[in-house]
Order: C-alpha cells, then structure tokens, then sequence
C-alpha cells in the first residue's frame, strides 16, 4: 500500500512536471536603429561618395529620404597609412564626400571607419587591379523565335499546397522574341592577375527597352557572377563572356526595335560577390555584409561600362 | 530460529526447528536472510522441517531446512534459490555433495493463426521475476534452472499474454501466441495487468494499434503510424523525412530485414516504401541504441518481413486513394511458406500516361506519366527446430515521366495539342534489396543469424525543355550507391542471469554520381557540365553486448561496438549502457541508457541548381576532410499502469552531436537553372561542420476499454544547432525545431463499425523573422533596393499547428471476403495552418506579409478486401 502511494506520487510529480516544462517562445522585434554603409571604391577612380543608412521597424514606411539617412556619423576612409575624413555633403542626406579627393591605385589596402549613436563600424577590403572592356559584339537574330512569356515560370507554391487545381495555370504563354547575344572582352594583365585570378567578375547586360521584357531570365543570362578565372580565355590574356536577353515582339514581321543597351562588368573581391550574389531575393534574404558593427558593404572594385546602340 | 552480524564477523545463521512446517520456516528465513526464495504450494504441502544449523552459509543453511524432505535449494541468481526434487540417490545422503542437474528452459513463440516468429516476445518467469526476450528467430533459452516446472508467462504487443508451465530440461518449446484482433472486428483487451515488457533504447511499435489512427493520405503507411509516438514526426505537413528527438531526416538507418534502405520514401516523401501490413515486427531505437546497432545519431528502424503463413494461405488486396495493393502469403510445404505484397499508384491510369495529339498534320505525343510501385517477397524455409532460411527481396520504384507544353492548366483541351516549346522530365528513383538469412540454432546455448544482402539505391533525374525555339537544356544525372554487406550474430545463453550477444558487420559501399549537362541559351551561348564522381568504402564492426539480471528487479545491458572505416581510416568506439529497473513489474519500470554513436556517411545536395538533384539523395562517405559524425546520447524514462487499462510511458533524452554537416548559407534555395556541380569538393562547400544539440521530454498514455482506445502523446524538446566556422557562439533552433507536441486519439471498434477522431497540435516551425527594414545601393543600379535586416536564424516560429481528422469504417462479408471500408476525412475543420511566411519588403509602405498555407479539408476513401 506504502509503495503504491509512492508509485501514485511519482506520477503526480511527473506530470505536474511535464506541465511546468510547457512555456512559450517569443521574438523581441529590433527596435534601435543600425547604422547601414554603402561604400565601392572604383579602381583609378577619385575617392568616392559613401552613403550611409539606418534600419527601421517593419510597420514604418521606408522612403529614400533624410528620415532613413544618417548624415551626423563620423567617416573615414583609410588608404594603406593615410587617412582620409568624410564629411556629410549639403543637400544630399546620407552622403558623405572625401575632404581631399584623389585616384585610388588598383591593388590599394583600404578600411572604412564610422561612428555613429555609439555604434562604431569598421570594414576592410582591397581595391582589385583596373579593368576595362576591349570591345563588346552585339548578335541580334534576323527574325524573332518562338518563345515562352510569362512572369512566373513557376506555379505558385502557396496554391500548389493548397491543392487549389485551378491555379495550376502557370500564365504562360507562347509568344515571340529576339534573343539577343552579347559577347564583351577584356585583357587580364598576366603579370599580376595570373591565369589563376582570385577575383571575381560581375557582368551586366541592361536593355533599355519600351516596355518591361515578360521573358523570365531563368532561362536566359543577362548577368552573371563568376571567378574570372572560370570565364573563356583566349590568346593573349583575353577573356570573354556571353550573355543573352530577350526582346518581346508581337509578330514574326516585326524589327527588333532598336534600343540603348547598357554592358557592365566588375572585377571585385570575394565580399562583393557574396553581396551581390545574395541580393537578389530581397523576400528571402538580405545580402551578405561585410562590415563589423553595422550592416552593409564596404568594397574595392573595378567597374567598366559602355553603352551601345542595338538595332 | 536467529540470525544476525556478530561483531566483526560474517553474517552469521543459526537454525535450530523441530518438526516446523516446512512453509513457514521457509518464510521466515527468507525474511530474516533477505533472501527470495522460490517454491509451490504444491512442494511445501504438509513437510516439516527439523534442523539445527550453526554458519554463515545461506545455501547451506537452507539445505538444512529441506533435509528429509526430498527438496534441495538451488541457487539462481545472487540472493535468490529456486526449491527442486532432490535426486533419489540423494535423499539418504547429504544433499550438499552433489550438484543438482540443471537445464533450459527454451523454445520458440510463433502467431497461433500464421505460424509467423514473434522477434522481441517477453518471456517471463514469474516466479522468479526474471525474463527474457525472443531474438530475431522467435527463440529464447533460460539456462541453470533446476529441473522442475515453472510458471512462464509469455507476452507480445499484439496478442494474448499467455501462462503457462515449462519443465527446465524438457526439450524445445513452441508457444503460440493468439493475436488479439480478432476477424471479427473485435478487440479482446487483457482483464489482468501483465509484466511490463520495458527494454533498455528500444520501442516495440504497436502496429495494431497504430494502423487504426488516421494516415494521410488514407493508406497504411509505418512513416504515418510512427508519427503517433511522442519524439516522432515528419519534416513536412504530410510529406518530408522522419525527424526522431531533434534529429534530422538523414540521421535515421531504415533496416529491412536487417539490410538498409537509402530512401524509403515515395512520391515525393508524401508516402513511406513500408507497407505496415506486411511486417511482423517493427522496432524503433531512439538514441541509446544496444551495441548491436548504430551507424546513425539519431534512430534505427529495424522492420522484418512476414515469413509468411504457416498454416492457411490468406489474400489482402485494397485500393486507396493513391494506390492498390495486394498481400498473399501461404505455406507451400510444411517447412516452406512464403509472402509476396504489392503496391502501384494508379493515378496515371486514370489520367492516362501518353496523349497521342494531331493539329495541322504536326502530331505530337504528350505524357503525364507518374507512377510508384514496390514489390517485397520472403520465402522461409525450416528445417526441424535449429535450421532456418529465409531469403528477401524488395525493390521499390518512382517514375515521373512527362513531356508538357508550358502553359498547362486544369482545362486539359486548351492545351493537349503539339507543343514546339515543352519541358520534359524523366526522373526515376528507387531502392532494391536482396537479403539471405540463415539462423542456426548450434546448440541449446548458441545460436548463429548470419544475414548476407545487396542493397542499392538508384536515381536518374533527366530533363530537356525547350523554352525557345532557339534554345534547349538537357541534362542527365545519375546516383547509384550499392552496399554489400555480411553479418553475423551470436546470442549466447551462459547464464540464467546472463545473455551475451556479439556480432561482426562487413559492409562494403559504392558511390557513384554522373552529371551531364548542356545549356543552350542561344546558339551562341553555350554550357556544358559533364562530371563523374565514383567512391568506394569499408566498414567493420565488432561489438559485444550483455543482458544482465543482477536480481528480479535490475537489468543492465552494457554493451561496445567498434567500428572502423576506410574513408579517412577513422576507427570509432562507442560504449553502450541500458539499465531497466522495475520498481513494480507489473506497474511501473524505470529504464535510462546512454551511449555513443557514430555516422560515417553524409547526405549533402547542390543546393543551387533546379536542372539537377531535385529529388535525389546524395550520400558521401567520410573522408580526410570530412570526418564522422558522433553524438552522445543519455535518456531516462519509464512505462507503468497506473490504472487499470491505462499504460503510461515517459521519456527525457539529451544528445549533444559534433561534425555534423550544415549549409553554410541557410538562405540558399535553388533558384537557378544551373549550379556549381556535383563533385564532392564543390558540394562540401556548401556546408560547413557544425554542432548540435537536442534534448527533450516525451510521454504518452493509452487507455483501452472493450472496443475503445484513447491515446495521448506529448512532447517537449528542442533541437538547436551552431556553426562555429560562421561565427555562431550560440545555439539556434533548427528548422525542425518544436517545443511542443500534443496528439491525440480516440477510436472505437466495433464488430461493423468503427471510427477514429485524431488531433495534432504543435507549436510553429521555427522561421527567420526579419526585424527591421534598410535599403542598399549597388554601382549597377539606378536606386537603391530595400532588404529585411534578419540578425539571426529561425529566430521566430510560425504560429502553432492544428489539426483534426477523422475516419470511419464499415467491415462487412461478402462473396466470401472480408470487406473494410474506411472514409479519412483529413483536417474536417479546414483550418488553413500556416507553413511558411514570407515577407515582402515592398516599395515605401509597410512591409506586407504572405502566409503560405497547409492542405485544406480533404476526403480520402480507402477499400480492402482480405480472404
């Protein structure tokens, strides 16, 4: 009977322990503002503006405006031994001009400074040799080709789940279009980049078209982030990549319609590729940072661009 | 009679009867002397005892009690004496000079109706209060008992306990054990509490009772059933791997008849390739697994076949609402029966698989192939009672073939027409296995399972789509791992209080991925991958393991395995520790266990790339750069009756787990068509070593009434992971992290009718909440883009999961069958639980928020006919 009535207050103490046990998880939202930086160093370029930002809750509005600038942070700028301080230029919230402009060399050691509501921010990185575009071709097909438009290749996960069959309409439709390749070179300088370059290359091909293009880029490649050791070479330090886009067109019969493109290429280290490789999903994520104490970028780069005329 | 220490000596005894009755000075000196002493009614009837003894020896001193009375005492275990006729030579002489003659009590325990070995049956010397469990063969042995009959009580999830009296020494024993369901319908519930069969690390799942609860989608399936075990739940609403304490899907080993199956999932892991039905016995290990098992940290399943019915040939077939499947199994002679199951979805049936379709003379064929099958057989032949071979075979299959144009709709005739523009699938994925199963019963003492088998997983995923007139993607990716392995297992009977289990596993593995990519984007711009990776490992183990009964109430299982890998020749020891202590056998055990585990393979994917590794799992060996996985596991729990009818199990675990792999960038999803490859460098970059941890309390309760059944799980626990190469000083919740766990049952089983209303709660999916808002600019961009700042992961949790499902069933005759028919009605009240939340950082406004929602109310009918 003893040990019955022990056995009965083991169970009690269990459950009542098991009862304890069950709390609740909470999220404490963010409420002080972080300091943000948006700092390239353009190789063989004047010292830059850096702009700098501040966080805000997620129920306020987010303009580009002097409410989400910070313009009363202490900057600087470190080039190899030399410092140089920045200072908040007039009428232009958030930006911040160098005392003294001058060219920043390629290969240059830099690190960035600010200090702002007792945050301070620090960040380093190195500017990359300059690089530039030998020439830039431009193929445009002599007629449009059958191709799927649509804004969203994808069905819509959210109905999929819901087994809500009507959406499996993926509003796509077959329509035509010139896809239009573009191949730009450059030469890497053998004796200090190598064949095997560190850097990495961002390409761009920006079309200023009439209306926005409904060709999904899934299966097209208007930019590109790759090491530069991994693009095409060819004979005498040149390297070369291709990319694609797409014009809309409404019949078979119509001309591509002539329109300003803009090819853009970058040489960087490994932080701004990460940055700009994770940018891409603003729903999903936010890009990679690589500043100490704050949030943003802080970037030597090499940034060349040309614009042509495609018709 | 007195007893007591003297000063500085031994205990010291001293007996001094006249003609006392037998029974009572056994009693009183088992009480005095603190010892158990075993005996009838029957034995003791009208003896009387005359004695006088003067020592320190127990056995002695107790044989003077039985002197004259044609009894010895014989000791079993320490402190405790079974009373046994001493030999007739004997009688006049000192019983002290010669040893009793001892023998076994051993047999096998068979289903009463199939014929079927019951693996894991308790058997139980109530009088002795001491037990074991049957091995894989059904087969027990309790050696160095004195030769009388003995009270055994026999006892197996599933079916009547059974008493019974065995003589030691008689011979080999086959007992039949009634299943409780009976055809009827009806549920025959034990009127009296049997023994606790609590094992160290080990849950028996009791399929019968699971089988009855709701599944989705509205098949038998194990993965479903298991979900009723508090611990136990899947990644996904209804699809996505298994998650066991915290632990993540490829943590689990999935044995069927002792060899492994990589991926036993169907349809996109919505099913699992284990027909329940099929099965005669399914054990779960979770953590603190017996030196026998291991190579995973976080669970073993280990599920053996039918051998198929001994006695009368029987047929299930039944149709659900995804598949058709069959069951027959039959004797074939007296010593050869054999089973064979089968399963194909058939939704490619209804909707046909190829669409021959003509417009303006361009034909064209459209295909909306998807299918899934597995075929498992045994075939056991027996030999007298020491030979026994089995041989099986399964092989399970998920072919996907389409070929569709893009703008596909429910309104099939807008586009079943010739497509120039189309993507075309043919993913095929799948397991097989062959395994040969010899156990020989050496001798009364030893017995011998030796288990060859080939086990491979194969998955081809190929794609071509032409998204453009003047554009095409093909690819073509293989997976292929193929293990060959040998074991051998010896149970050894030394000792009433001891059985030993030692073993030898011998596996030898291939992996081998090929990747052949081409990706015209244009005619001008033009991409190949073309990859092959092939990798080859051997594994060793050794390990040993004991089964010890110091006394009535403890049992102890220490246990070592030793296990040495090729693949960085890492060389891994893992002690083991089961203790079970039974505070009352027959209402409450107690049992805890620790041990070590290690996990010599990786399961990593491209996590970039949609044109491959969509669905297939990509196993690597460990390796110089990558070394195992190893985690410690303690656990600490119990299982009691505390009312009649009612059963009550707990547990509390925590394992702390090192090496293990982590994306090294959670936020990866695939979303571009191609990806940096498949070679195990390449893909090892995208994951980094990590730490991990779990810890937890489970309990669960049933209650069974006539033909009602309650069943209560709850689960409290966490699962939280670090990185420290990314910087991670502190752990996070993983992305199966729940807190909490709440599901529960009630059914009742009629003769006709029967029904089952189920719920699940449970707290939120752990997600990444952002918590404030920035923007950022870009030397390319004409503005900058706003972001959601996220300072850490799966910092937030959706909002918690509820669900309510209910079944009904009709079980009617007709034409000779016994026809089930049951209605799953999949979350009745249509609640829209929330998966995932994706917030939206939009323009200059707030930030908006979309909740992606779970499967709304869903009727399901299955139909099953069994002869």
């Amino acid at each position: 009977m003893k040990k019955a009535r022990h056995i009965g207050i083991a169970w009690a103490l269990l459950v009542a322990g098991l009862l304890l046990w069950a709390r609740c998880d909470t999220v404490v939202p963010e409420e002080e503002a972080l300091l943000v930086v948006e700092a390239f160093v353009d190789a063989d370029e004047p010292l830059p503006t850096i702009r700098l930002w501040q966080t805000r809750s997620l129920g306020r509005n987010y303009p580009f405006d002097a409410t989400t600038a910070v313009s009363d942070a202490e900057v600087a700028l470190l080039l190899g031994a030399t410092q140089v301080p920045y200072r908040p230029l007039d009428g232009e919230p958030g930006r911040y001009g160098p005392a003294a402009s001058q060219p920043v060399p390629g290969r240059l050691a830099l690190a960035f400074e600010a200090a702002w509501r007792g945050q301070r921010a620090t960040a380093q990185s190195t500017v990359p040799p300059p690089l530039a575009l030998d020439s830039v071709r431009v193929d445009v097909p002599d007629e449009p080709v059958d191709g799927i438009i649509l804004d969203s290749l994808f069905i819509d996960p959210v109905q999929l789940d819901s087994l809500q069959l009507d959406s499996l309409r993926t509003g796509a439709e077959q329509g035509l279009v010139y896809l239009v390749e573009v191949t730009l070179w450059w030469t890497v300088d053998f004796a200090e980049i190598g064949p095997d370059s560190a850097y990495w290359i961002r390409t761009q091909l920006k079309p200023f078209l009439p209306t926005r293009p409904t060709f999904d880029d899934f299966f097209l490649r208007p930019e590109q982030i790759l090491r530069e050791r991994e693009t095409a070479h060819h004979a005498q330090g040149r390297r070369s990549w291709t990319g694609v886009y797409a014009v809309p067109v409404e019949t078979r019969q119509t001309p591509l319609p002539p329109h300003p493109l803009r090819v853009s290429i970058i040489r960087s280290g490994q932080d701004y590729a990460r940055f700009v490789s994770s940018r891409d999903d603003p729903e999903r994520r936010e890009p990679a940072s690589n500043v100490a104490g704050a949030i943003g970028i802080f970037a030597g780069l090499s940034v060349d661009s040309v614009r042509v005329q495609v018709e | 009679m007195a007893a007591g220490p003297r000063p500085g000596q031994a205990q010291a005894i001293r007996i001094d009867v006249q003609a006392f009755p037998l029974k009572d000075a056994l009693v009183q000196f088992g009480a005095q002397e603190s010892v158990d002493i075993v005996f009838s009614e029957r034995q003791v009837a009208d003896l009387a005892s005359t004695c006088h003894y003067e020592g320190d020896s127990v056995k002695e001193a107790l044989n003077c009690l039985l002197d004259d009375t044609g009894l010895r005492a014989e000791r079993i275990r320490r402190r405790q004496y079974v009373l046994a006729s001493a030999p007739v030579a004997s009688l006049s002489t000192s019983p002290l000079r010669a040893p009793l003659p001892r023998g076994l009590i051993r047999g096998f325990v068979t289903d009463a109706a199939t014929g079927e070995v019951l693996p894991g049956a308790h058997v139980y010397l109530p009088d002795l209060r001491l037990g074991t469990t049957t091995n894989e063969a059904g087969y027990f042995a309790l050696p160095s008992l004195p030769l009388r009959p003995y009270g055994v009580r026999v006892s197996f999830l599933g079916y009547q306990t059974q008493d019974t009296s065995l003589v030691a020494g008689f011979g080999t024993t086959a007992i039949l054990l009634q299943p409780t369901a009976l055809q009827s319908g009806e549920v025959v519930v034990e009127a009296a509490p049997e023994a606790l069969a609590v094992e160290p690390g080990v849950v028996d799942v009791p399929m019968q009772a699971l089988e009855k609860l709701p599944a989705f989608p509205g098949e038998p399936d194990l993965f479903q059933a298991l979900q009723w075990l508090p611990g136990v739940q899947k990644a996904g609403e209804i699809n996505g791997g298994l998650i066991v304490r915290g632990g993540e899907p490829d943590q689990n080993l999935y044995l069927l008849d002792g060899a492994p199956v990589y991926h036993p999932w169907h349809a996109f892991s919505l099913i699992s390739t284990f027909q329940t039905e099929t099965f005669k016995d399914i054990k779960l290990y979770q953590g603190s697994f017996p030196a026998e098992h291991g190579g995973r940290l976080s669970a073993v399943l280990d599920a053996e076949m039918k051998d198929g019915n001994r006695t009368s040939p029987k047929t299930v077939a039944a149709i659900g609402a995804l598949s058709g499947r069959f069951i027959v199994e039959s004797p074939l002679t007296d010593d050869v029966s054999f089973m064979l199951a089968g399963r194909r979805s058939y939704f490619d049936q209804l909707l046909g698989k190829n669409h021959p379709v003509e417009e303006n003379g361009i034909r064209d064929t459209l295909r909306t192939g998807y299918f899934f099958y597995d075929v498992n057989g045994k075939m056991t032949w027996r030999s007298g009672t020491r030979h026994r071979l089995s041989l099986s075979y399964y092989e399970g299959r998920d072919v996907l073939d389409v070929r569709l144009p893009f703008e596909i709709s429910t309104n099939i005739n807008e586009w079943l027409k010739p497509a120039d523009l189309f993507f075309e699938i043919d993913t095929r994925w799948g397991n097989r296995l062959v395994s040969l199963r010899y156990q020989y019963l050496y001798s009364r003492r030893f017995f011998v399972t030796t288990t060859a088998y080939r086990s491979s997983y194969r998955a081809r995923e190929g794609i071509l789509i032409h998204p453009t007139a003047a554009s095409s993607i093909v690819s073509d990716y293989n997976v292929r791992l193929r293990d060959l392995g040998l074991k051998v297992d010896v149970d050894f009977y030394p000792s009433l209080a001891h059985q030993l289990r030692a073993g030898m596993r011998v596996v030898q593995r291939g992996f081998r991925s090929n990747l052949d990519a081409w990706v015209q984007r244009s005619p001008g711009a033009v991409d190949s991958l073309d990859q092959d990776s092939r990798l080859e490992a051997f594994e060793v183990v050794a390990y040993i393991q004991d089964s010890w009964q110091p006394s009535a109430r403890w049992k102890i299982q220490p246990g070592l395995r030793t296990s040495v890998f090729s693949g960085g020749s890492y060389v891994q020891v893992s002690p083991r520790l089961g203790v079970r202590y039974a505070v009352d056998p027959e209402r409450l055990v107690l049992r805890g266990g620790a041990g070590a585990q290690s996990q010599y393979l990786h399961r990593v994917r491209d996590r970039f790339s949609l044109l491959y590794d969509m669905v297939s799992s990509r196993w690597i060996p460990t390796s110089n750069a990558v070394p195992p996985s190893t985690s410690m596991q303690v656990s600490a729990g119990g299982e009691g009756y505390p009312l009649p009818g009612v059963t009550v199990a707990f547990d509390g675990y925590w394992r702390s787990s090192d090496q293990v792999l982590l994306p090294r960038d959670e936020f990866q999803a695939k979303d571009g068509l191609g990806g940096p490859g498949i070679e195990v460098g390449t893909l090892l970059g995208q994951y980094t070593r990590g730490k991990a941890r779990a810890f937890g309390l489970e309990a669960s309760a049933r209650f069974e009434e006539g033909p009602w059944q309650v069943w209560l799980s709850f689960a409290r626990g966490r699962s939280l992971s670090k990185a420290p190469e990314l910087g991670e000083t502190r752990y996070r919740p993983n992305r199966f992290d729940v807190p909490r766990a709440f599901r529960g049952a009630v059914s009742r089983a009629g003769r006709h009718w029967s029904f089952s209303i189920t719920t699940e709660w449970r707290s939120g999916l752990p997600f990444t909440a952002p918590e404030a808002r920035y923007a950022l600019g870009d030397p390319l961009d004409d503005e900058p883009t706003r972001f959601l700042y996220r300072p850490s992961v799966n910092n937030g949790r959706l909002p918690p999961y509820l669900r309510v499902d209910v079944v009904g069933g009709y079980r009617f005759e007709m034409l000779g069958a016994h026809f089930l028919t049951q209605l799953h009605l999949f979350n009745v009240t249509n609640r829209r639980n929330v998966i995932d939340r994706v917030y939206d950082p939009g323009q200059e406004d707030r930030v908006h928020v979309r909740d992606r929602h779970s499967l709304p109310f869903l009727p399901l009918l299955e139909i099953r006919m069994e002869l």
